[in-house]
């Protein structure tokens, strides 16, 4: 897959001018969550809000339905342009779009993504760990099908764990302690550098360096926060190192939703064959995370490129 | 040898770490002839926090470790029952639901999924009997054939090492099946205990080494099954007994549900019994932590500790008794800890606070505070006597708790004279000595002396057996040695900095606990502000609180879930007590994990409680970050109107 970028402050200089057949949004959380929202039912043709959940691993809601793949890449098949808006959408939801799009014979699909001026903060008194971040409550590790990874072959494949890293440390942290099996893989981690303002890739760097050390991370890669082409070509490097080996790549997007984008797109790239699986805790997102927009982006993804 | 290797001793200190052989590496633990496994045929759910070791305990009771290729086994020493390890992988089994199937279809693909297992487990067992240096011992275990398989599963090989790669095929199917179930053939469901049972009688009738030996399924983690999945083990648990025993191990709290897949559901007592994996430890938890400590240092060439200290008397079973009855053993072990881990505590603590600039000018600043106030003030510089140190050091509360200063400093004269002195009569030394140092030392950079020492460890660790190695850990990275060799005590005031970094690390892991883990951490964060607040409190009225118990009301169910997460993860303990209280016959204290006690700068020790209103147990188990805020500043407002009054009080005696 390729990607071609669209990036503006203004999202009426650009991005009015956009029109689709179809869209998916997740749940209007904060300011940024309200304008993409307004943006796309203002610019798709139709407009349904979609959510994942754990306990129905192998369906997508989809308004009131609950969709298998198969009624989900009929769905989307009808649609000749489809945008996900993935500012609210999570990272499942994305991964289980694309999956879709690329089973329907789609060429492309589309991506918005609105970055917010601020996070909120933990103001705690007295606190040493004055850099964290309230983006989200509860954290559950658990299996996305088709991306599960086939246990029994694990042990003898060298598996290695790329975990892309955002502000809450408590994710990374929790991963390890829901997944133990981990601490034997080689891991890699990949932080998203520039941020999206300048410093913030500080804090991904900070609230994550106790979690990197205590399991010997190898030496942390970078990308920009909000480069989605970056953060898939790094996923696509990592893979190939050792491709002698008969690598098994699972990826933890734990990090910004472009890099969460990459994530899906290397996933859908490399499930076949079990080359690759998810990792992910299901955050449940705070309303109110973030304060007023930043930047605004269109991720043009070509599906019809082979890895 | 050098000192690196005296902190790398140390440094493995997770079970994930290691490998699945643990022989030769697993100090048993000192409660281990309780467990009494060779006769008991009911299921044991082994409870326990994260990091008392109850993943090891299964690991060294599983065939990887039982059947070790370092281990000579022959047929007398072949152990009776042999355990078949498996994890809850949360990932994987939380697939397993949905209604892209009826629930009883998931049963049994969970089913399914856990006899391939199983059924692996009892192949690798087979296996390891068939090493090259075993065959003269167990020729016919090599010539068994598995044709009980075949019943299920036409097409199955029947020689062992084949249907081991063929039951791995069939896990592979199974996860291609469960990631795309519109489109991959549904695998043929197996029965798990019909299957299991069936091979175990082709063993047992065929190798007549084995054929009285009963299987033990370990399955770890439990707590993370899906309610379903746990009425599946729950079932087998039900129904356990000769050749096939199910144990399971779980976090506190961690059997969400009792129901099985019949009507009846699962009772203490009557069909399993739960083994407190800390509870069984604490008794001796001192003299175990002390061999794990020189056990590992001699690992690595240190000579620390009784030469008895060895893999054949720590790594069998055999000699439990010798190592608790043995007192010379019991003190010449823990002495060796207790020298290199030297505390100071006492006189020694109290004289080094008096020749420490900054702590002796907290203690006259907390003096001067009272003394300043009134009109024929006395000199702070009187109350502070290198000859009675530790009652010097008691005199900043005791005049903030409204006492009339030249009653304290004749008090102080008497002790200082070696006559009777309320510091004694009046149990003042006793009572506020402690709560008095962390006061002094809360505001410095450097941690509380009183985290140093082998002792302090222990209570800091309490019965946790990777919080004791981590401390361990970071101290002796401070470590120096003789020219011999030999490690040298490490200073008291690098073990209290070690406590403090090893805290911290802890404190943070919180982070990590399972599905609330974030909120976890902040309930701990929080509430060690408030304790933090309340040692902070110059006249000591409460000292040391570090547990508190809900009043006035009940907690919201949500507040309950988190409560109970809190146990489950050990950032709470749980004490239970039975006397009327509100009306009510038992209630609960809860005491903060003392692991994040050097972090926050207060006690280890179960001093006094804080009674929180339900109200405000809610705020703190499930408010908003500003609310959690507001009642640590509310704390804060009431403790120093609190101080105030009693000021003004003694203001008025003055007059």
């Amino acid at each position: 897959m390729r990607v071609r970028t669209y990036s503006s402050t203004d999202e009426q200089h650009q991005f009015g001018a956009f029109r689709w057949d179809l869209a998916f949004v997740g749940d209007d959380l904060d300011e940024r969550s309200r304008a993409a929202i307004t943006l796309v039912n203002s610019a798709a043709k139709e407009a349904h809000q979609a959510a994942f959940t754990v306990e129905q691993p192998h369906r997508l809601r989809v308004g009131a339905n609950l969709l298998g793949p198969k009624e989900l890449a009929k769905l989307i098949g009808k649609a000749r342009s489809l945008v996900l808006e993935t500012t609210t959408l999570g990272t499942v939801e994305v991964l289980q779009f694309l999956r879709a799009a690329r089973d329907a014979h789609l060429d492309s699909v589309d991506c918005l993504y609105v970055e917010p001026k601020d996070y909120e903060k933990d103001t705690f008194l007295e606190s040493s760990w004055s850099r964290d971040f309230s983006l989200s409550d509860s954290h559950r590790v658990a299996g996305v099908p088709p991306f599960l990874p086939m246990q029994a072959q694990l042990t003898d494949r060298n598996v290695r764990l790329v975990a892309m890293l955002g502000y809450e440390s408590s994710r990374l942290a929790g991963v390890f302690e829901q997944d133990p099996e981990m601490v034997a893989w080689r891991k890699f981690a990949v932080v998203g550098v520039p941020g999206y303002s300048p410093g913030w890739e500080q804090n991904a760097l900070a609230n994550n360096v106790d979690t990197l050390d205590t399991h010997q991370f190898h030496p942390v890669r970078y990308c920009s926060a909000s480069s989605v082409s970056g953060a898939y070509d790094l996923l696509t490097q990592i893979h190939a190192e050792g491709h002698d080996e008969n690598p098994h790549t699972t990826v933890a997007p734990l990090g910004t939703k472009p890099h969460g984008i990459a994530a899906a797109m290397f996933l859908v790239d490399h499930s076949s064959y079990q080359q690759a699986s998810l990792l992910y805790d299901h955050p449940i997102r705070i309303k109110g995370r973030s304060s007023k927009v930043r930047r605004w982006h269109l991720y043009r993804i070509d599906l019809t490129r082979k890895p | 040898m050098n000192k690196l290797a005296a902190a790398q001793a140390f440094a493995k200190n997770r079970s994930e770490e290691g490998e699945l052989d643990l022989w030769g590496e697993f100090v048993v633990p000192l409660y281990f002839d309780k467990l009494s496994l060779d006769e008991i045929r009911k299921p044991i759910v082994f409870e326990g926090g994260r990091g008392c070791g109850k993943t090891t305990l299964l690991r060294y009771l599983s065939h990887a470790t039982q059947l070790s290729p370092r281990r000579q086994i022959t047929k007398d020493t072949l152990p009776k029952q042999l355990g078949l390890y498996l994890r809850a992988d949360t990932r994987y089994l939380r697939a397993f639901q949905g209604d892209a199937l009826e629930e009883g279809d998931w049963q049994k693909a969970f089913e399914h999924d856990l006899c391939l297992i199983i059924v692996g487990e009892l192949l690798s067992t087979l296996k390891a009997l068939t090493l090259p240096n075993r065959i003269a011992e167990f020729n016919e275990v090599q010539h068994v054939r598995l044709t009980s398989f075949t019943d299920f599963i036409g097409d199955a090989p029947v020689e062992p090492p084949a249907l081991l790669a063929h039951v791995k095929r069939m896990r592979n199917q199974l996860a291609m099946w469960l990631n795309n179930p519109e489109d991959e053939a549904k695998p043929r469901f197996l029965p798990l205990k019909q299957v299991i049972t069936a091979l175990i009688d082709d063993i047992r009738a065929q190798a007549p080494q084995l054929s009285s030996t009963v299987f033990f399924v370990f399955l770890d983690e439990y707590e993370n099954l899906l309610p379903y999945q746990m009425r599946i083990i729950n079932t087998y648990l039900k129904h356990s007994g000769d050749p096939l025993v199910f144990h399971v191990a779980t976090k506190r709290n961690g059997m969400a549900t009792r129901e099985t897949l019949s009507e009846e559901r699962i009772q203490q007592s009557h069909d399993f019994n739960v083994f407190d994996v800390e509870a069984h430890l604490e008794p001796d938890f001192q003299l175990f932590a002390a061999e794990l400590f020189c056990f590992r240092l001699r690992k690595k060439g240190f000579n620390v500790g009784p030469d008895a200290i060895s893999t054949e008397l720590l790594c069998s079973p055999s000699d439990l008794a010798q190592r608790r009855e043995n007192e010379d053993y019991k003190r010449s072990t823990v002495e060796a800890a207790r020298r290199i881990l030297p505390v100071r505590r006492g006189v020694e603590a109290a004289r080094s606070v008096l020749t420490q600039g900054g702590l002796r000018n907290k203690l006259k600043q907390q003096l001067d505070e009272v003394l300043g106030r009134a009109e024929d003030s006395l000199r702070a510089d009187l109350f502070l006597r290198d000859d009675v140190p530790i009652e010097s050091i008691c005199t900043g509360a005791l005049l903030h708790q409204g006492k009339d200063p030249k009653m304290v400093l004749s008090e102080l004269e008497k002790a200082a004279l070696g006559q009777m002195s309320k510091f004694k009569t009046a149990d003042w030394s006793h009572t506020y000595f402690q709560g008095c140092l962390y006061y002094l030392y809360l505001p410095q950079q450097k941690p509380c002396i009183l985290y140093a020492g082998f002792d302090s460890f222990i209570s800091i660790s309490k019965e946790n057996a990777r919080h004791f190695l981590e401390l361990c850990h970071l101290a002796m990275l401070n470590v120096e040695l003789t020219a011999e060799g030999d490690i040298m005590p490490v200073e008291p005031e690098l073990q209290a900095a070690a406590a403090r970094a090893a805290s911290a690390v802890f404190m943070k892991e919180t982070q990590g606990s399972g599905q609330y883990g974030n909120r976890l951490f902040h309930v701990a964060n929080t509430l060690g502000q408030i304790f933090r607040l309340s040692h902070a409190r110059p006249s000591q009225s409460e000292a040391e609180r570090t547990h508190f118990s809900v009043s006035s009301g009940e907690l919201s169910e949500e507040a309950s879930t988190i409560l109970s997460e809190c146990i489950k993860w050990s950032v709470l303990f749980e004490v239970k007590e039975t006397k009327v209280k509100d009306t009510k016959l038992s209630y609960a204290d809860f005491v903060l994990n003392p692991i994040f006690a050097p972090h926050f700068g207060i006690s280890y020790n179960k001093g006094r409680k804080l009674d929180i209103k339900a109200d405000d147990a809610t705020r703190l188990l499930v408010g908003s970050r500003d609310e959690m805020n507001m009642l640590v500043k509310g704390y804060q407002k009431t403790w120093k109107l609190d101080e105030g009054e009693q000021l003004s009080l003694f203001d008025q005696g003055k007059a």
